[in-house]
């Protein structure tokens, strides 16, 4: 009995061999990447990394003295004047000076909405990304109401100089122009602050509008990302 | 005795198979490929490289005695020549780390100040400091702390040297796949009246993003895979490991095609970092389309 398990043993067993060898193919090429990383690693053993330098301390002193170079030009990049960075995906922003942050806090930006005129016309509501300058500061600020204004709520728009197109309450107490019909301003959907809402311009709670009124000037930079 | 037969045969065909495909698939692409294209040295710095390298190996060839000293004369010769001529020394360790350590951060400071001059927004990866941060014009907008860090070996491998001339210059992205899109936007139609605009939510639901995982492709051979540190689950795992099995497939695809060619690429080197999945958003939403990046590592 003995013998008969030790023969069935010794002829079977051994043909484990082959059949993890033929196991091991498919693996080798779906997994190459992973076989190359390893060999590469393997490589690293018996590559050395690292060479001479000539004049090791002339260069270190020069690499040295460029860096500090490098680092004065970069700090000159800084505004002396309050900057903002808007960030448009988290609705958030940080109105900073050359040194430290001055304020932080929710905005609202682009909803990233395509709206279909009747006529078949589409416009993009979204907050544009770059740097842009603050073209011009207003208390109280009157929205011209453009045509999306009016198609949006299911009116046909009327003539450019008609009086429904002028509204003295939705922008709030500040706004400040960044070009292309964008600007910076307040609003009366306080509880939406944080969220995507707006048609492209950048709304802020009245204090933090406030603050950026106060510390933004005419020319200041303006962040959105 | 035939069955004996029968296991050797079939086992050595097995082997050379194998062999064959490891040769095909790995080996050769790993020992003759070069995968950072522009990771290399200046040629003097190589050639005076040798040449102590060579005399490194004249001292330890003990088995021929004569022989030995004469090729250890005759290097030393070289690297001595080399030495008056362009300054070569046997530097410490100390000297050189500290050296490429000035070399990287003056490569990434030149490179930040480059761009600066751009109107674009640029991305620098900072991988010895594990920052990931959005600039634009010299100004920091956005920083975020990386989680986690992989890099393939195929660029461990380099010289540290040859690694500064190919993170020298910001590299410039080819493509990107993705699992968001850079702008989600929502087509809706202006309604025909004002009852009908009424009916619409005046409270908006915010739209949520799908979970992140992103390969981009730059130039000069690098792929960035940004992934989220947030475990992913149902539809967003599955869109994960859909994308990911479309590169597995694309690198299985090349490898069988290697077997009748015998010629297979090196496979492209990888920088893998884990971040917070609104950074993953915020960083990828930001970045234009032609986006440079600066690498430090």
């Amino acid at each position: 009995m003995e013998t008969e398990e030790k023969s069935w043993f010794r002829k079977y067993v051994p043909w484990v061999i082959p059949v993890i060898i033929f196991l091991w193919i498919p693996t080798i090429l779906l997994y190459s990447p992973a076989y190359q990383n390893a060999a590469y690693g393997v490589k690293s053993w018996f590559t050395s990394t690292q060479i001479n330098v000539r004049n090791i301390d002339k260069q270190i002193l020069t690499s040295k003295s460029n860096i500090e170079l490098l680092q004065d030009k970069l700090n000159n990049l800084i505004p002396d004047k309050a900057y903002i960075l808007i960030n448009a995906t988290e609705n958030k922003f940080v109105l900073r000076n050359s040194r430290d942050t001055i304020r932080t806090g929710m905005c609202s930006t682009g909803k990233d909405e395509i709206l279909i005129y009747p006529n078949g016309t589409r416009k993009p509501f979204k907050t544009p990304k770059g740097m842009f300058s603050v073209l011009l500061k207003r208390k109280d600020p009157v929205w011209t109401k453009p045509d999306w204004a009016f198609i949006e709520e299911g009116v046909k728009p009327p003539s450019a100089r008609s009086a429904e197109r002028y509204d003295d309450s939705t922008l709030g107490a500040y706004a400040l122009s960044i070009g292309d019909g964008y600007m910076l301003h307040g609003t009366l959907y306080q509880r939406f602050l944080g969220l995507p809402v707006t048609h492209g311009c950048v709304r802020f709670g009245d204090a933090n509008l406030e603050a950026i009124y106060n510390n933004l000037d005419k020319g200041a930079k303006v962040f959105i990302y | 005795m035939a069955k004996k037969s029968l296991f050797w045969s079939v086992t050595s065909i097995l082997v050379l198979i194998v062999a064959y495909i490891l040769t095909t698939t790995v080996i050769l692409p790993v020992a003759t490929k070069n995968p950072l294209p522009e990771a290399v040295l200046p040629k003097a710095e190589v050639k005076a490289d040798n040449a102590s390298k060579k005399a490194e190996k004249s001292d330890n060839a003990w088995k021929k005695p004569e022989k030995a000293a004469k090729g250890a004369k005759k290097a030393e010769n070289k690297v001595q020549n080399n030495s008056d001529s362009e300054g070569i020394v046997t530097n410490s360790k100390d000297d050189l780390s500290k050296y490429f350590e000035l070399k990287k951060s003056e490569n990434i400071l030149r490179s930040r100040y480059n761009l600066s001059s751009e109107d674009s927004i640029y991305l620098v990866l900072d991988l010895i400091n594990k920052i990931a941060r959005l600039e634009m014009k010299g100004i920091p907008l956005h920083d975020t702390n990386i989680k986690e860090v992989w890099i393939s070996n195929s660029i461990k491998v380099y010289h540290t040297d040859a690694l500064l001339h190919w993170i020298s210059q910001p590299f410039v992205l080819k493509n990107a796949v993705s699992t968001i899109e850079r702008i989600q936007f929502l087509v809706k139609n202006a309604p025909k009246d004002t009852i009908e605009a009424n009916k619409v939510d005046a409270i908006p639901v915010p739209r949520r993003t799908e979970d992140v995982y992103i390969i981009m492709n730059f130039e000069r051979n690098l792929q960035l895979v940004i992934q989220q540190s947030e475990t992913s689950e149902g539809a967003d795992k599955l869109r994960i490991d859909s994308l990911k099995s479309e590169i597995f497939k694309r690198e299985a695809e090349k490898s069988i095609k290697a077997l009748s060619t015998f010629k297979r690429d090196a496979v492209i080197p990888r920088i893998v970092i884990t971040l917070p999945k609104t950074d993953a958003i915020t960083i990828y939403r930001a970045l234009p389309q032609k986006l440079k990046m600066v690498l430090r590592m």
